[in-house]
């Protein structure tokens, strides 16, 4: 991969912002990536990424510390963005349109760890213009909420929070690599999650009594609202 | 270049009865049938082991049912496909109408949930300009021996409310007894829906990547005809060139099978477009400048400055609206069990031609199309368009739709969150178009006032629905973002008696191009006010009945000799 390659992928995944520092490296464009580095290591990159994450879907915890409710981070985040499951995925829920080159899903092994980096290198030069020679995670959260309440206001900045918001909500409510946000939301927990099997709503028992999703009982008659002329008898507007 | 006599083009609705029906008449024959479909075979996501679905060889869940609820890409990203256009008509950077639209073996019936309502007669005799829209040959009595064939083939029934009327499984949902009270309390009635689903396990889920051995998908039923038939299934063999070639037609494309884009070219006798409204008529409009002279595909714009191809683009007058119920209806709510959709409420169909349906939209959906709004206890400014549906705060500005309080709100509300939505008769305002680069692009220019009356209408009864329920209407895609949201596309190169009039006769065939055929919803001239797979499924059956026999044309065989 290139860098012209990567500049023209991250434009078509609504991330011009990025697309724009990525063209600010070397004259050559051409340059392949492999060659070229985000001044910032993956590792480092990817902590970055989830107090990002932290901070937009954020997990509750106790006084101790203790895990109250799980988070985007908790539910896997960080691997939904891995690009090769993400864009199609994202893609399927209107997130990104599916006019995308399509070998952005072969080059996305790639582009994974460079867009990880380039977000991160991103967030850190925001976080400077809040607390000088700070990086993002070392912010307090307060400052970091407030860096992204700013970067939600500035044009230029908005798509890259809101690519992650959704890396995020796909991981909190998409049941991707957990089901435990959708457990949080109040939804059930899949009967196996390795299996990817959830719950059955046909008559199930619980602790035991049997919960259904039926009310069966039909409702009272309305009064005055007759159907005759518009419904036949086996369901269908005549 | 490899020859057939016959290829189909998608595995919807319409293109899976047309294999189904032509292969079975050419059995026996030495003919050979080809069906193309660009998305992936989803068959097998069933269970990965064994596909089949055998017992014994499937994990099943507590309730004995198989059952496998899926993200992974290979499946749910292959299935869907959105369709919008970049650049929206009300407002800049909003699309005007966004279409999700089924992909892969099966086409729509991979997406849709099961409602198989028969379209009623009112609109089969909807009149514009002094004509009525449909041709003469088809209404509801015509079209009754059909459904009935398609609605066998589907195992469709009629749900209930109570096991005293059908089985267990075969019960609406606590939702739709939720729905139902609320028509009740505002003078309306909510009706069971008939289903085409047998022996559903009522996981929910539907709309979220489940397959299960329940929901009536063509894998199961036409399209296993067709191949029990002798015609070939190519999923992942994306057309994008039609042509004729004499009195035969020349089909290429790519063929992604193997992992890597390997191009074919094939030619055929009879050419059958069955890929759904937007992909039928975006493939008709990338190749028009193949049919010159006497083989036009639009004589309404080659000769009367009216085109027909890429017009008349009805979104079946689908309005969705999301809310919550009041606290009291919360735990009966239950909103992710059961079947997705299964009642309805016809009440308003005599003086106003919409119906209303309750539905379950999953939490992923509503976060990710703005659930912000529901940060707000009363939102006022969500109706009219031009509004927003950010939720305002006390200092005027929009709520935020991270942190903590927004995932606060969504556990919250996750129990009173009440999806419904009205299918109406529409104007047909949309149009398909091509954009620079040759990709399918959809536009809703502007919203004729019929409709817009209709939609203020349903409007106004949803929300005194949410409002009987002691809630509140709050998520409004088309007045807040001035988008027009349908799973249910309907035309953009529909059936005329009148060459000016359509891209293809009654019989679906183009006109000035014998035996290329387009059938599925593309050719539905009006919106239907019910889900339209089973009317498009009906009229395919009434299309490929007139083929096989030669009905008012020349018979299929005739055409292949």
């Amino acid at each position: 991969m290139t860098r012209r390659e990567l500049v023209r992928w991250l434009g078509a995944l609504g991330l011009a912002p990025l697309a724009a520092c990525a063209e600010d490296g070397p004259a050559d464009s051409g340059t392949p990536l492999a060659d070229w580095s985000v001044d910032v290591d993956v590792g480092t990159a990817e902590a970055t990424l989830e107090a990002l994450m932290d901070v937009l879907v954020p997990a509750e915890r106790g006084p101790d510390g203790a895990l109250l409710r799980v988070g985007a981070v908790e539910c896997g985040a960080l691997a939904v963005m891995a690009l090769d499951r993400f864009v199609p995925l994202a893609r399927a829920q209107g997130l990104l349109p599916d006019a995308l080159p399509g070998e952005l899903e072969e080059a996305a092994t790639a582009l994974d760890p460079v867009l990880v980096r380039l977000i991160a290198a991103e967030l850190d030069a925001w976080a400077d213009e809040h607390v000088p020679y700070t990086p993002f995670r070392d912010l307090p959260r307060a400052s970091q909420e407030e860096v992204v309440a700013r970067a939600y206001v500035d044009a230029g900045r908005r798509p890259i929070v809101a690519f992650v918001r959704g890396v995020c909500l796909l991981a909190f409510l998409g049941a991707v690599e957990s089901d435990a946000g959708l457990v949080a939301t109040g939804y059930p927990p899949f009967e196996s999650f390795p299996d990817r099997r959830a719950v059955s709503g046909y008559p199930r028992t619980v602790d035991g009594v049997v919960e259904d999703y039926t009310w069966n009982e039909a409702p009272a008659p309305t009064p005055g609202d007759d159907l005759g002329d518009v419904l036949d008898p086996s369901g269908d507007l005549y | 270049m490899a020859r057939w006599d016959v290829i189909v083009v998608g595995s919807g609705f319409g293109a899976a009865v047309m294999a189904a029906r032509i292969g079975q008449a050419l059995q026996g024959t030495g003919k050979t049938v080809l069906l193309l479909e660009k998305g992936p075979d989803p068959t097998g996501a069933l269970d990965l082991d064994n596909p089949a679905g055998e017992p014994g060889g499937l994990p099943l869940n507590a309730q004995g049912n198989r059952f496998r609820h899926t993200y992974e890409p290979g499946y749910l990203g292959g299935v869907g496909e959105l369709f919008t256009d970049p650049d929206g008509a009300f407002r800049p950077g909003r699309p005007s109408l966004t279409i999700a639209a089924g992909r892969g073996l099966g086409g729509g019936s991979n997406l849709y949930c099961g409602v198989s309502l028969r379209c009623p007669s009112a609109s089969f005799d909807q009149i514009r300009g002094g004509r009525r829209l449909w041709p003469v040959r088809y209404t509801r009595a015509a079209l009754d021996p059909y459904y009935a064939r398609v609605e066998a083939a589907l195992r469709v029934h009629r749900l209930a409310w109570t096991d005293r009327e059908a089985p267990h499984w075969q019960l609406a949902t606590r939702r739709d007894w939720a729905f139902a009270e609320g028509c009740r309390r505002i003078g309306a009635t909510a009706v069971p829906l008939k289903l085409a689903d047998d022996a559903d396990a009522n996981e929910g889920w539907w709309t979220e990547g489940q397959r299960f051995a329940g929901r009536q998908d063509l894998t199961g039923n036409y399209l296993a005809d067709a191949a029990a038939a002798g015609v070939v299934l190519a999923s992942g063999c994306e057309v994008d060139a039609i042509a004729p070639d004499g009195p035969d037609y020349a089909v290429s494309g790519t063929d992604r099978r193997s992992g890597s884009d390997v191009r074919f070219d094939h030619v055929c006798r009879l050419l059958v477009l069955g890929a759904g409204a937007v992909g039928s008529t975006g493939l008709l409009l990338r190749n028009q400048g193949a049919f010159q002279g006497e083989r036009v595909l639009d004589l309404g714009g080659d000769a009367g400055d009216a085109p027909n191809l890429g017009r008349h683009l009805s979104a079946n007058g689908d309005y969705g609206v999301t809310g919550l119920v009041g606290e009291a209806f919360a735990r009966p709510l239950h909103g992710e069990r059961g079947k997705p959709m299964a009642s309805f409420s016809p009440s308003w169909w005599r003086d106003h031609r919409f119906i209303v349906i309750a539905f379950h939209a999953p939490p992923l959906f509503l976060a990710l199309n703005r659930f912000t709004t529901l940060l707000s206890p009363r939102n006022p400014a969500a109706v009219g368009r031009g509004s927003t549906t950010a939720a305002l705060g006390p200092d005027g500005r929009p709520q935020r739709d991270w942190g903590a309080g927004y995932v606060d709100t969504l556990t919250r509300f996750s129990e009173r969150v009440l999806t419904m939505g009205c299918l109406a008769l529409d104007a047909c305002e949309g149009e398909v178009s091509l954009g620079p680069a040759g990709t399918v692009s959809v536009a809703w220019p502007r919203t004729a006032s019929e409709t817009e009356a209709r939609w203020s209408e349903a409007l106004t009864q949803m929300r005194r629905i949410y409002e009987a329920l002691d809630g509140e209407l709050l998520l409004d895609g088309y007045r807040g973002e001035g988008t027009v949201h349908t799973a249910h596309p309907l035309g953009g190169a529909r059936m005329a008696e009148d060459p000016l009039d359509g891209v293809v006769d009654p019989n679906g065939e183009a006109w000035g191009n014998p035996n290329l055929f387009v059938v599925d919803g593309a050719i539905l001239p009006s919106a239907l006010g019910v889900n339209p797979s089973l009317t498009i499924a009906a009229v395919a059956e009434a299309i490929a009945d007139r083929l096989v026999d030669g009905i008012g044309m020349p018979s299929l065989l005739a055409r292949l000799a």
